[in-house]
This record gives C-alpha cells, sequence and structure tokens, in this order.
C-alpha cells in the first residue's frame, strides 16, 4: 500500500537582492525554483537530478522550510509545512532530517562524535546521559562504525566514515523522510557504493522516504524509484525510473543520458554533445528555457513555456514535442542527430 | 611500436626525513607513444597526482624526494636536468591541466594575456604573433568570439569555458605530452561531454600524448587507449582499455568495477570491498591489498607480487593469476 507522505504544489524561490545597486540595471533576482511539484509515498526514493545551479539543492531546502519558499505549498503528513509556527516547525524536524554532501563541512570539527549526534536527542527531550550513550551506541552500530568511535573527533575519521557519523545524525530521532543532498559525490567509488548500500539498508529498516540530490545518473539509476529532471529551476521531466532511463521524452534528459560516460563501448557511440552553456539563471529564456541548446527548438519554443504533460503512466514532460507513447513500442531512446 | 615519447622507469617518490621517510610511490613504471592516451585510475591517495607531479618535477623538495626511477621524455632523463632547465620544458614540451581550473588562472590577469604570456616564455614570437596565436587557440577549443573574450577575466567565464581556456594554454605551445589531472571533475556532465570530446579533438589533430588522470572510470573508459590501475602508490595493473574492462585481472580492479552501478547490477546490492585503504606508515613487506583482497592467500602477506603478463598488452600484481595465463 502506498501512501503520500509529502506533497509539493507549485514551490517556487525567487532570491532578490534587498536594495538595487545600480537603479539603471535591470531587475536582478534570481528565480532557482519555478513552479516545481511533485509527490513522495512513505518509504520511497525520489531522485532529483540536474546540473550545477539548477535549483536541486534549494528545492530540498525548500522542501525542509531551511528556506522560506516564495510561493508554493509543502504538506509533509497532512500538515502545510508553510504555515507552521516556529514551534511547530521545530516539533516536525525530528520527521524530516537532511544529510549533505561535505562531509567535512557539515561536522563540527571541536565536537565528539557523541556530542555531534546527541544534539539532536538533547533538543527533542532526551536528555538522559545513560540513554543517549545507548542510543548512539546502537546508531553506529547501524552506520557500521563502532561504539568506541563515539569519543572520537570528526577529524579521525575518513570521509565515508564521516558521512556514515552524518547519516547516524541524520537518523537519530527516527525521521520518515531524508533529504540527501549529494551525500556520495565527494566519496571514492568503493566508499560510494558502501554509502549507497547502507542508505538503501537503512531505508529498508525504518521505511524512511528520501528526496535523493544528485548529478550522478548511475547512482539515481540504483536507488531511486522515481525521478525528477531540472533544467533552470523547472522540472522539465518526471516519471518511473524505469521510463524516464529506457525513454526519456525531452531532448535534455535525452542528452544528460547520453552524456554520462559509460563503460560499456556500445553505448559510447551514441553521444548527444550539446553546444552551450547553462544560460544564467538571472536571464533564463523565455518560453522553453532549454531552447537556446536544444537540437529540436522551433520559433513555438521561444514564445510558449512548454507545459508538463502525460507522455506514459506516470511520466510528465516539459517539451512540445513530447507525444504520448506506449511505452512497450519505444523501449530504447530516440538517437538524436548531433548538433 | 614506434618509441615512447614519455617513459617512467622505477619512478618512487619519499616524504620525511632520510632515514625515517614514507614511501607514496612505489615503482611506477609506464610508457605512452606518441598520440596515445594513457588513463591513470585510482582513488585518493593512490598517488596518481603525485606522479604527474614528479613527471614535471613539481615535488615540494623538501620534505619530498624522488627516491629512484628514471623519467624519459625523448629519451632524455628529466631527472638528471639542472632544475634551472625545467621550466623551459614545462608548458612547452609537457603542459598540464588541473582540476579546479579558477584556482589554476590568475584572477587579476585577462584570459588573453595569460594565454600570451605562456607563448611569450617558449616561442620567438612578436606581440602581434602572439596575438594572433591566441586568437587561434581560442577559436580551436572553440571559445565563440575570440576577439571579445580576449580581453575577459576568469571570473566571467563558466566553469567549462574556463577549462577550455586551461586547454588552450596548454596547447598553446605545442606540447608534446599534455598531463591532464581530473580535467573534468568538477564539471557538469554535459559540459564533461564537451570537453572529452574537445580533448579527442586535439589528440587526432596534433599527435599529442595525453596522461589523463581520473577517479571517474567512465571517463578514462571513454578517452583512454590503455589505462593504469593504482592502489597504495603502486600500479597493480595496467592495460589496453577494452581489456581491462572486459576482463580484470587483478582483485582491486575487480572490486572497483563491481562496485560501480550499472545495468547489469540494478536492483542488487553493490559489491563493496570490505575494509579501509591503509595508512602508508602502516603497509607491509607483502602486497598492499591483502587485507581487502577476497582472492588472498599466504604468500601475498609477506612477499609483494610481481607483474605478471596476462597478455602481450596486460599485465597485473598478483599472486592469484593462474600460472597457465601468466
Amino acid at each position: 500500500m502506498t501512501e503520500k507522505l509529502l506533497e509539493v504544489r507549485n514551490l517556487s524561490k525567487i532570491f532578490a537582492p534587498r536594495f538595487r545597486i545600480n537603479p539603471l540595471k535591470k531587475d536582478s533576482s534570481v528565480r532557482a525554483v519555478d513552479n516545481v511539484s511533485f509527490d513522495i509515498d512513505r518509504g520511497e526514493t525520489l531522485a532529483l537530478v540536474g546540473e550545477s545551479g539548477c535549483g536541486k539543492s534549494t528545492t530540498g531546502r525548500l522542501v525542509l522550510r531551511l528556506l522560506d519558499a516564495s510561493e508554493g505549498q509543502v504538506t509533509f503528513d497532512g500538515q502545510n509545512v508553510n504555515a507552521l509556527s516556529s514551534s511547530e516547525l521545530r516539533k516536525l524536524r525530528s520527521q524530516m532530517q537532511i544529510v549533505f554532501q561535505d562531509p567535512f563541512g557539515s561536522l563540527s570539527p571541536r565536537r565528539t562524535v557523541e556530542q555531534i549526534i546527541a544534539e539532536p536527542m538533547a533538543a527533542f527531550g532526551i536528555t538522559r546521559r545513560a540513554e543517549q550513550r545507548e542510543r548512539i551506541t546502537t546508531l553506529l552500530q547501524q552506520v557500521g562504525l563502532s561504539p568506541d568511535d563515539m569519543r572520537k573527533y570528526p577529524r579521525q575519521f575518513s570521509g565515508g566514515q564521516r558521512q556514515r557519523i552524518g547519516i547516524a545524525r541524520a537518523i537519530a530521532l527516527g525521521p520518515s523522510f531524508v533529504v540527501a543532498d549529494e551525500p556520495v559525490s565527494a566519496l571514492d567509488v568503493s566508499v560510494q557504493a558502501q554509502i549507497v548500500n547502507l542508505m538503501q539498508d537503512i531505508q529498508k529498516q525504518h521505511r524512511m522516504a528520501y528526496l535523493f540530490i544528485s548529478h550522478d545518473l548511475a547512482i539515481v539509476r540504483h536507488i531511486a524509484d522515481r525521478v525528477a529532471v531540472m533544467y533552470l529551476g523547472r522540472i522539465i521531466e518526471i516519471g518511473p525510473k524505469a521510463t524516464v532511463f529506457s525513454a526519456p521524452q525531452h531532448p535534455y534528459t535525452q542528452a544528460l543520458l547520453s552524456a554520462a560516460p559509460a563503460i560499456d563501448p556500445k553505448k559510447r557511440a551514441r553521444r548527444i554533445v550539446l553546444t552551450g552553456d547553462v544560460p544564467s539563471p538571472s536571464a533564463i529564456p523565455s518560453g522553453c528555457s532549454f531552447r537556446t541548446r536544444c537540437p529540436l527548438a522551433q520559433p513555438i519554443c521561444a514564445q510558449e513555456q512548454p507545459p508538463l504533460k502525460t507522455v506514459a503512466a506516470g511520466q510528465l514532460t516539459a517539451c512540445h514535442f513530447a507525444e504520448p507513447h506506449p511505452i512497450k513500442i519505444q523501449s530504447s531512446p530516440t538517437p538524436l542527430t548531433t548538433a | 611500436m614506434t618509441e615512447p615519447v614519455l617513459k617512467v622507469d622505477n619512478l618512487s617518490i619519499e616524504f620525511g626525513p632520510e632515514g625515517g621517510a614514507l614511501r607514496v610511490i612505489n615503482d611506477v613504471s609506464f610508457s605512452v607513444g606518441a598520440g596515445e592516451c594513457l588513463g591513470i585510475v585510482g582513488e585518493s591517495g593512490s598517488g596518481k597526482s603525485m606522479t604527474s607531479l614528479a613527471i614535471m618535477r613539481l615535488i615540494p623538495s623538501p620534505p619530498g624526494r624522488i627516491a629512484t626511477g628514471r623519467v624519459e621524455l625523448e629519451g632524455r632523463n628529466l631527472l638528471d636536468l639542472p632544475m634551472s632547465q625545467m621550466p623551459a620544458i614545462r608548458g612547452n614540451d609537457i603542459a598540464m591541466i588541473f582540476q579546479e581550473p579558477m584556482s589554476s588562472l590568475n584572477p587579476v590577469m585577462t584570459i588573453g594575456d595569460q594565454i600570451s604570456e605562456a607563448i611569450m616564455l617558449h616561442e620567438p614570437m612578436n606581440a602581434q604573433q602572439r596575438y594572433k596565436r591566441t586568437l587561434e587557440m581560442l577559436t580551436l577549443v572553440g571559445i565563440p568570439d575570440p576577439e571579445k573574450r580576449f580581453k575577459s577575466y576568469p571570473h566571467e567565464f563558466s566553469g567549462g569555458m574556463r577549462q577550455r581556456v586551461m586547454i588552450a594554454m596548454a596547447l598553446s605551445c605545442n606540447p608534446k605530452v599534455l598531463i591532464a589531472d581530473e580535467p573534468t571533475t568538477a564539471l557538469d556532465v554535459t559540459i564533461q561531454a564537451q570537453v572529452l570530446e574537445l580533448m579527442r579533438d586535439l589528440r587526432t589533430k596534433f599527435q599529442t600524448s595525453i596522461v589523463l588522470i581520473s577517479h571517474d572510470l567512465g571517463v578514462i573508459a571513454d578517452i583512454a587507449d590503455r589505462v593504469l590501475v593504482m592502489y597504495c602508490g603502486r600500479v597493480v595493473e595496467i592495460a589496453n582499455v577494452d581489456e581491462i574492462f572486459a576482463d580484470p585481472a587483478h582483485p582491486y580492479t575487480e572490486g572497483l568495477l563491481r562496485s560501480i552501478p550499472s545495468e547489469t547490477n540494478e536492483g542488487q546490492r553493490l559489491y563493496q570491498i570490505p575494509g579501509t585503504v591503509p595508512a602508508v606508515a602502516d603497509r607491509g613487506t607483502g602486497c598492499t591489498f591483502y587485507d581487502r583482497c577476497p582472492k588472498r592467500m599466504d604468500i601475498c602477506k609477506n612477499e609483494l607480487p610481481p607483474h605478471f603478463k596476462v597478455s602481450e598488452t596486460h599485465s597485473a600484481a598478483c599472486f592469484a593469476i593462474p600460472e597457465a595465463s601468466r
């Protein structure tokens, strides 16, 4: 039985300068996240993929209300997160947590592992030292560290071990939802595998939902149930992992999938190399924001912003030229001509 | 086979005081032919970057020291040259590009001036010729509107464009060898694809030999002809790119390949190499991979495995390779 845990509707975030430095210059506000909507079920993993600056991390922070949204609504477990008072929000924090990318910057260098993991417990009324210790012991074992590590400082651990500490801190209060913001990008390949396995084990044990933010498509393919692709603040394609990877409908998704270097030599031949760079988020092109790099762009793309429309069961794509298709007929991505 | 352009022989690097020094690089040997791309893979701390710095003689000394070995560029041992001759070789015969293009470019100098400076140091040209050459280089690496971009500063460029500038600068004096140390690690995938495409183009155009250092096996598979796998400062396996990915001989290479998520292991648990990389001081006399190896035998504990030939182009340092195929 699936059960909706998180509902995000029309979420937007505009970063505006507090005052204009140069009144002659045009508005320099940045629309980092633009009209983003998605749902996450209990125990499900939704991956948010895209290139740097596309608004993935901002979306993750908006969902947790670490940042306040400019527009839109986040509903978590039936509660409207945007409307909560700060004390109510604080209560909810035990249910929604975050794991950060940088295992070096996200742990205080001056605290022991015990202090780091005990902090969220103390904030939620678990103040007895003995009880904290007991829980920390269990947590450390769960994330594959030894209880003796409690007394050590973060600098005494490798990157992968630190990420384990970060995960132990995030799950200390048994949250039902964790935002994982590039949790393995800073790690070596063999350590990545360890952390990915650990995250999947913990998810199974606690039936946690993940919003897994990543730019690494191979990892996403491994861990996600559903995938949302972002480009310049908008979700341009969202759907079940299997269909997004086997039959991507948006030209950007197709290019992104083909650009990832593959070890299998057979898959290397069909690469779509996009021309140009991602436009600045303070000057997003009119209409479809991808049109400046899109090999399929037509005049209509400059005028109208394509809405997300259903192209297959559960798969939505924002492209004027995406057409509904029965998934069985088209099982491999349409080869695009390189520009 | 033609004479290799760059040949590294038994290179060892030590850090620390004489007597109590720690060897971070041990007996590394390889060669790169003209127009060939050699990929060096390994995890953080395996000695990839240290090896490339040694080729350029950029190891900070003290505390570092090249203990043994030769680095031959077209037959000439660079390690025998007086330090005063190295600047004439760096950037001219061997050029290097780094991972973080922003921190390798001068922020208060226009990119045109920075590329011209490299040319000025190595080529007898007047200002006008230099300007022309710089514009050519910018066009070559695909920077649109080079006249205008000549006067831009690095902060006005995106990450991918900066890496193009670095490549333009590195190639401006037609080097024989290009060392690329994680050239695409800081870039997005679509931009990474552009930069790799560019490097491939330039290699065929100028017959430049490339030493590509990366921890990303996908990137290596994409562009390299031959692959060298490093672990704990040693070469554990070297082979042609197809051999290594289809049929890895060293258990470490095999473990690395199995730990990458792919279509074949989708939905399964990822393979984990047990344990962690041992610290430099804790490495015993035997195989450095002993503690983590699924195929370990008694002999591996105290004896260092030599390189066994699996095929003409493929060798690996492991006792578990069956006698028959050595």
